[in-house]
Parts: C-alpha cells; sequence; structure tokens
C-alpha cells in the first residue's frame, strides 16, 4: 500500500470515529467507549508479549489498581477529574515497577503464573478490603457527566494518544531492544543491551496504560465491585485480541479489537452471557493452531497445517 | 487442625501429581488442569444423583474417562504447537475456558457436593482432642496408594521409565527408539487421568463449583513449583505442606484471606527458588 493511501485511510477512519455521536445511540457509543479501552489494553499487552516475549495472564491487575486509584481520589475529592486518570496509571505503573525486579526474570510460563497470581491476590484483598477505601462494599463514584457523548470523546482522545504513545515506544530503542531480547537474549545482552532494564522500561510502560484506562473505567462505571475491575475475563479479552490481530505488530492488537469485541457483542446478546468466553477461548485456540501470526500473519499467508491436518507427505499421526 | 491440614494436603498432594507428570515429563504448563479436576467431579457427582453411584466406585471411571481425553487434547492440540511453548500454553488456556464457560453454561454456578450415608462417621481419639472423619481419613489412605501406585509406574515399568528418560533428554530418547510424541501422549493422558480421580475424591470432602478450576491450577502450580520440578516425593510433601501452612495459616490471619495463602507461596516460591525445594534446576 502507497504511504499517503495508509494515512488517507487513517484519517478516514478516524473521521467516522469523530462524527459517529452524531448519528449513533448511545449503545453504540458504549460498545465503541469499551472498544477504545481494550483497544489500548490490548496494544500495551502487546508491548510486553508481542515484544518483549513475557506473556502476561494477569494484566487486570494494572487496570483494577488504576481504577481503585481514581476512585479512592475521587471519593475524598483530592484531585480534579482529568489528574485522576493520570494518577490511575502511575500508581499502576509505580506499583508495576516496585513488583517489577523479580517478575521480568521469570520465562514463558512462570511469568504467566506470576502475573495470574498476582492479579488474583489483588482481586481477593480488594474484595475484603475494609480499612481503607472500604472497596468489599462496592464504590460508589461523584457523577461527572450524564452525557455519554463526553465520555466518548474523552476517550476517543485517550485511546488516540496512548496508542501513539505505544507506537512510539515501538519504534524507538526500546522496542527495537525488546525484539532483540525476545530473539535471543543473550545475544541482545552481547550487542550491549542492558536486557533488564529494558524489561523493566516495558513492563511498567505496558502498566501504565491499564491504568488509565482503570481509571477512566471507574469514573465512566459509576459503581463497581472488586470482581468488575479485577475480572480475569478482562485479562483474556486482551490477549485474545492481541493475538488474533497479531502479536509483535502494531497494527495487530488494534484490528483484533475491532473484530473480537464485535464478534464478542453478537454473541453475547445472541447467544448466552457465557457464550463470548467459549467463542473468545475457540477463536484463540484457533489461531494458535492454524495461524500462529494472526490476522495479519493471515493476510500474508502464514498458515500452519497441523500433522493430523496434511493430506501429503506429512506422516500420518504416528504409531 | 493439623489434621485437617494433612487431610487437605493429601487431596493436595494427589491433584498436583497428575500436574507434575504433564510438567515433569513435557514441561508443558498445563493451564487446564482445575478444569480437569471439575470434569473428574461433576462426572462423579451426576453418576452420585442419578444412579445413586458410590463416588468411590466412579474412580476407574472417572480414571479412563479423562485418560482418553488427555490424549485426544495432546495429540491434536498440543502435539502440532510442542515446539512452541508460548502456544501449548496459549492452547491449555484455552481449553480451560472452554470447559469452564461449557460447564457454566450446562450446571450454573451452583455449589454442589455430594453427601453419602457415611460423610459424618467419624472417629473419636484421645477423648475428644482428636476427631477424624473417616471418610477423609480413607481419601488419604487412598491418596496415598495411588501415589504409591504412580511411583511405582514412573520407576519400575518400561513406559514410566520412558518417560523420565523424556523428561531428562528428548532427543536422547528418540534415538533409542522411543516414541516420545506417543510417550508425551500417554503421559498426559496419565497426568489428566490422576488429577480426575482427585476430583472424584474431592467432591466428598468440599463443595465446588465451576468457577474453581483456575484456583485450582495455580495451587497445583504452586505444589510442583514448591516440590520441585520433576520430583514425585517433592510434591507430596509440597502438597503436604501447602495444606498445613493453609489450616495452620487461617488461625492468623482472617479465613476470608485464605485463598491468598497459596498465591502468596506460589509467588513467594516463584521469586525466591523457581526450581523448587528438590527440583533440578530449570531454565
Amino acid at each position: 500500500m502507497e504511504k499517503r493511501f495508509k494515512i488517507g485511510l487513517i484519517i478516514l477512519i478516524l473521521a467516522v470515529f469523530a462524527l459517529a455521536p452524531r448519528f449513533s445511540p448511545d449503545y453504540i457509543l458504549h460498545g465503541l467507549i469499551i472498544m477504545g479501552s481494550f483497544a489500548v489494553m490490548a496494544s500495551s499487552w502487546n508491548l510486553l508479549a508481542g515484544y518483549a516475549g513475557l506473556l502476561s495472564f494477569g494484566h487486570v491487575a494494572f487496570f483494577g489498581l488504576g481504577a481503585y486509584t481514581a476512585a479512592f481520589l475521587a471519593i475524598h475529592k483530592l484531585m480534579p477529574f482529568p489528574l485522576t486518570l493520570i494518577a490511575g496509571g502511575i500508581l499502576a505503573a509505580f506499583f508495576a515497577s516496585l513488583i517489577g525486579y523479580p517478575f521480568i526474570k521469570l520465562r514463558g510460563g512462570y511469568f504467566s503464573l506470576g502475573m495470574l497470581g498476582l492479579a488474583e491476590i489483588l482481586h481477593i484483598y480488594f474484595l475484603n478490603e475494609d480499612i481503607w477505601i472500604h472497596s468489599s462494599r462496592g464504590l460508589n463514584l461523584p457523577i461527572i457527566t450524564r452525557d455519554i457523548r463526553l465520555f466518548y470523546f474523552l476517550m476517543f482522545g485517550l485511546t488516540i494518544g496512548s496508542i501513539a504513545a505505544i507506537r512510539w515506544l515501538i519504534q524507538s530503542r526500546l522496542g527495537l531492544g525488546l525484539i532483540a531480547i525476545r530473539e535471543n537474549e543473550d545475544a541482545a545482552r552481547m550487542c550491549g543491551i542492558h536486557s533488564n532494564s529494558y524489561l523493566m522500561m516495558a513492563f511498567i510502560a505496558s502498566a501504565f496504560f491499564p491504568g488509565v484506562m482503570g481509571a477512566f473505567y471507574a469514573h465512566y462505571i459509576i459503581y463497581f465491585e472488586a470482581s468488575d475491575v479485577f475480572n480475569l475475563v478482562i485479562s483474556e479479552s486482551m490477549l485474545v485480541m492481541a493475538i488474533f490481530g497479531g502479536m509483535g505488530t502494531f497494527w495487530g492488537p488494534i484490528l483484533g479489537t475491532a473484530f473480537i469485541y464485535a464478534l464478542g457483542e453478537v454473541v453475547r446478546a445472541t447467544w448466552s452471557t457465557y457464550g463470548h468466553l467459549i467463542v473468545y477461548a475457540l477463536i484463540l485456540m484457533i489461531v494458535c493452531l492454524f495461524f500462529p501470526k494472526g490476522l495479519l500473519g493471515l493476510l500474508r499467508g502464514e498458515i500452519r497445517v497441523p500433522p493430523w491436518l496434511a493430506w501429503s507427505g506429512g506422516r500420518k499421526g504416528f504409531k | 487442625m493439623l489434621t485437617t491440614g494433612i487431610f487437605q494436603g493429601g487431596i493436595y498432594a494427589l491433584m498436583a501429581s497428575g500436574l507434575a507428570i504433564i510438567f515433569g515429563v513435557m514441561h508443558i504448563i498445563n493451564f487446564a488442569h482445575g478444569e480437569f479436576l471439575l470434569i473428574g467431579a461433576y462426572i462423579t457427582y451426576w453418576l452420585f444423583v442419578l444412579f445413586g453411584l458410590d463416588p468411590f466406585l466412579s474412580i476407574p471411571l472417572t480414571f479412563f474417562v479423562l485418560f482418553f481425553f488427555g490424549q485426544f487434547v495432546q495429540r491434536y492440540f498440543l502435539d502440532p504447537v510442542h515446539k512452541d511453548h508460548l502456544f501449548v500454553l496459549l492452547i491449555t488456556y484455552s481449553w480451560a475456558l472452554i470447559i469452564v464457560g461449557l460447564m457454566y453454561m450446562a450446571f450454573k454456578a451452583e455449589l454442589r457436593s455430594v453427601v453419602t450415608s457415611y460423610s459424618l462417621l467419624s472417629l473419636d481419639l484421645m477423648d475428644d482432642q482428636l476427631i477424624l472423619n473417616l471418610q477423609d481419613f480413607g481419601i488419604l489412605i487412598l491418596s496415598a496408594v495411588f501415589f504409591l501406585l504412580l511411583h511405582l509406574f514412573l520407576n519400575r515399568t518400561w513406559l514410566g521409565k520412558c518417560m523420565e528418560v523424556c523428561a531428562q533428554d528428548e532427543e536422547a530418547a528418540q534415538l533409542m527408539g522411543i516414541n516420545t510424541r506417543r510417550v508425551a501422549c500417554l503421559a498426559f493422558g496419565i497426568g489428566a487421568a490422576m488429577t480426575a480421580i482427585t476430583g472424584s475424591m474431592m467432591v466428598t470432602s468440599q463443595v465446588f463449583h465451576p468457577g474453581m478450576g483456575g484456583v485450582q491450577t495455580l495451587k497445583a502450580f504452586t505444589i510442583v513449583i514448591l516440590g520441585g520440578m520433576g520430583s514425585l516425593w517433592g510434591t507430596a510433601l509440597g502438597g503436604m505442606l501447602v495444606g498445613i501452612i493453609e489450616a495452620v495459616g487461617t488461625f492468623f490471619i482472617p479465613p476470608i484471606y485464605k485463598p491468598i495463602i497459596g498465591f502468596a507461596i506460589l509467588l513467594f516460591v516463584l521469586l525466591i527458588r523457581p526450581s523448587g525445594l528438590f527440583g533440578r534446576k530449570i531454565g
């Protein structure tokens, strides 16, 4: 594709989204808001998983922390609304920097397990916490506005800003260094890449954006409980969206979010409340088995054929 | 209280033994472990409710069902991607989600348990100082028996030794004429089956619901990692330790935080000594 054409396409899509509130009903706007936050979270998850090779199964931990930070600040009226969004992100990033060092030493499945455990600990803690923020009873935030279009435009700006920031991170030295580490850590270190600090930076950066999104969600949804914001379904959605689109690419998670979220909503509306979980999982499995590079890989024709499906040449099973 | 810990520990140890095989032989992180456990639990439950079959008698059935299911998963889903650990992880994870989703749809989020005619029989020892529930005691003995059988299987039979060889060096095993993919299949099947029979036994002593699998998966990993990968006796000890720590821990912290103990142990072991108590060095 020519570059000019690409830029034109992006501007066109942005224009459609900017004009959306004029002609779409509220529930579409709600869907777009949630979709925007998932696009950001899937992208930041991808920063860690796709580029650094650390698969986090508990990224919802940062989302929840952001939500609780914003709720705490808003309920006690410590900060104006826009600042709480940043504060949510900063607290999540700060938390990531505190726990990060031992975590980035873990590799492969151990990292995933550790993150899953971390998210569950935070979930149980906030489910029962009754000392500082009394989160065990659920939190009621002061209402900012009843106009969903305001939230929509805010989310629109946040999404563009965050995704642009992630784009910048990917193209900076950090992104290149992370790819080098993912491909071969020892070789990367030989070339003078300080792998630990690079991974730390990636970890902190990918914690920041879910934190902001969590803070936004808290203000948007007004009332929430620990089980809403530490719901593992959120981690799972990020993961499926990023992997479906194509891990380790910039556009993958964004495309993946659009497809998967829309599909999930249709399934939820037509089939069953738990239906979208099963559909997500099926998609994840199909992607892993047949096109490991995701949708973008599929467009380039990268397909894997499992041995039991190979009709010629391959070994027919094994005895 | 200590006895509670030991009884619970026995179940934990058996639950983790299945994972120890899957993890130890194939180095696969099986995220669907807790869900395998639940499949076993539900089979036993429905057999009991519909046909009045004694939970302990359904053990052979759950063993075989999950043995074949495990082989199916390994052969058609994990084997094609077995060179890429990331995808193995994701595929087991998606299996877990599918099973949980189906269970929620089929059985709803109800708490269930099996109460048999002999559930409440207990034995007084030392003038009410120590009360043993006979059924829990039986489960402990049975767990020990299964553990011993597993140990004998791994160390005394040809297949078990093949698994050990595959665990140590897959290429060398292939050179020695072992069909490593077949062995991996069987190992996964046996691991899944061991998990399922734990589920069958567990239904008699505690309640279960479809959302429970994830917690059990993490607990099983905690135990295997605590005990050390590839060490069956380490797993047994790890199970006992986690059971006892949980039982004693509820003494010091409010019981609502009890689930945190398991995760805390997991994080602690992962961060301090990832090779566990008796494990080989891992990468």
